[in-house]
């Protein structure tokens, strides 16, 4: 045989052995990985929709929650499913938006929980968002400093507050201000250390509460038209 | 096969040479990129260590075993295939079982294909020596760095947050050092790792050459 000819089959005959090897574990962890990111994310979402404080909550925890309290339905243009919380008698309370932006070092994803139904006190203006909780399901951020917008300390800023849509045109929904500093209705206190993340999340959140108020008020009048025909 | 102790001997040299008098990282100065980027907590570095120690020890052997009827001209190619195989095996079974470290390791785990020290094994070592010598060199080199990895890890999960392996072992009035959690720090650290390192090696090497006029 050639040299060359040799060269060819040998680097075919070693792609094949170890390609071969590769599949063979990617098969063989395949369903545990896909196990994996998706109770990571269960979990995160149970958060965002205040149904769990606990971070490390335990597999079978998460998927009883579930069960019981939280149902996939689909959302206009968007592939995922968009994650609602029920009450007890099975209506949606609440509903767990994706939200996604730059961060500092890479790309961030969670979720935003919001009610169904606004509080009481906002329900004749109909736009107020009331807020459920947050959840960061993935980052880049530092550990230590921008890592910490996954923390109970920042996220649990975000539970019961009752955001309104800004009066002038291009104003922001919310705020972040300097630890420490006294906070307005729609203000959270930010990351010490972590100026530029937390920069970051407060764009991208500003950018996504239009959208969110959109799909809100179609999944309301949704609710109302379905509560009606019930009647 | 017994060891003789010739076999013995060698295999301490070739190990003591990977580990210590050529660590890859102070002596070679490689795989600083994930030196610097997977040290700020200690149990990310673990998995780190084992994944490039796994990595390496398996790649030396399986090119030392192949290096006989391996084309010299497309050895490099051949090597590359070798590690890449090793390291998405080591991030599947990551991904799979410890969820939570591929997570915070990232990329860095799938950047091990990248690791010089890796390649240079396989290419310096492994590629002209038979296999269980490979094997010790690639083990060598693998514990080598995780040494300098775990000692520079230890002393920014401390300063940095406080704790060892998340435990916390000081007091509530710590004031933590930010900047060891940082990239900086771990330039820091590892400037005067390669320098107490490097110090250490002329200092016994000068007392041997007095020793032994």
């Amino acid at each position: 045989m050639r040299e060359g000819t040799f060269t060819i089959l040998y680097m075919i005959a070693v792609t094949g052995v170890f390609t071969a090897a590769v599949s063979g574990v990617n098969g063989l962890t395949m369903e545990r990985v896909e196990l994996n990111r998706k109770f990571h994310e269960r979990r995160h979402v149970l958060g965002a929709l205040d149904l769990t404080e606990d971070p490390d909550l335990d597999p079978m925890e998460v998927k009883r929650l579930f069960q019981e309290r939280v149902s996939e339905t689909g959302w206009p243009g968007r592939e995922k499913p968009l994650y609602v919380r029920l009450d007890a008698d099975g209506r949606p309370e609440g509903y767990a938006f994706p939200i996604e932006g730059p961060g500092f070092w890479g790309p961030i994803h969670g979720f935003l929980g919001v009610a169904a139904d606004p509080a009481s006190e906002h329900a004749g203006e109909g736009d107020a968002l009331e807020l459920l909780g947050i959840a960061f399901v993935s980052h880049s951020e530092t550990p230590g400093l921008g890592a910490r917008i996954q923390n109970k300390e920042f996220t649990e800023q975000f539970e019961e507050m009752t955001l309104t849509p800004p009066k002038e045109e291009g104003a922001r929904w919310i705020e972040l201000q300097k630890e420490g500093a006294a906070l307005g209705p729609n203000e959270v206190h930010a990351i010490t250390g972590a100026t530029r993340t937390s920069d970051a999340v407060e764009t991208f959140l500003n950018g996504s509460f239009h959208e969110i108020l959109k799909a809100l008020r179609s999944l309301r009048a949704e609710e109302t038209a379905r509560e009606k025909e019930g009647d | 096969m017994p060891l003789t102790q010739d076999d013995a001997k060698t295999i301490g040299a070739v190990f003591l040479k990977a580990f210590w008098k050529d660590n890859p990282i102070f002596r070679q100065v490689l795989g600083i990129c994930s030196t610097l980027a997977v040290t700020n907590l200690l149990s990310n570095t673990i998995a780190m260590c084992v994944g490039l120690t796994f990595v390496v020890v398996m790649s030396s052997a399986t090119v030392s075993a192949l290096r006989n009827w391996t084309p010299r001209r497309i050895r490099m190619m051949v090597q590359t295939l070798i590690i890449a195989a090793y390291v998405i095996v080591v991030d599947l079974l990551l991904k799979a079982h410890l969820p939570a470290i591929s997570k915070a390791l990232g990329p860095y785990v799938g950047l091990i294909i990248t690791n010089c020290i890796i390649m240079g094994r396989c290419e310096a070592f492994a590629s002209n020596n038979n296999v269980k010598a490979s094997l010790i060199d690639g083990m060598g080199s693998g514990l080598g760095y995780s040494l300098v990895l775990l000692s520079i890890a230890v002393v920014r999960e401390f300063l940095g947050f406080g704790t060892i392996l998340g435990t916390r072992v000081v007091g509530d009035s710590w004031v933590q050092w930010t900047i060891m959690v940082m990239p900086a720090g771990a330039f820091f650290m590892l400037g005067l790792f390669i320098w107490f390192a490097r110090w250490a090696q002329t200092r016994s090497r000068t007392e041997q050459e007095e020793g032994s006029p």
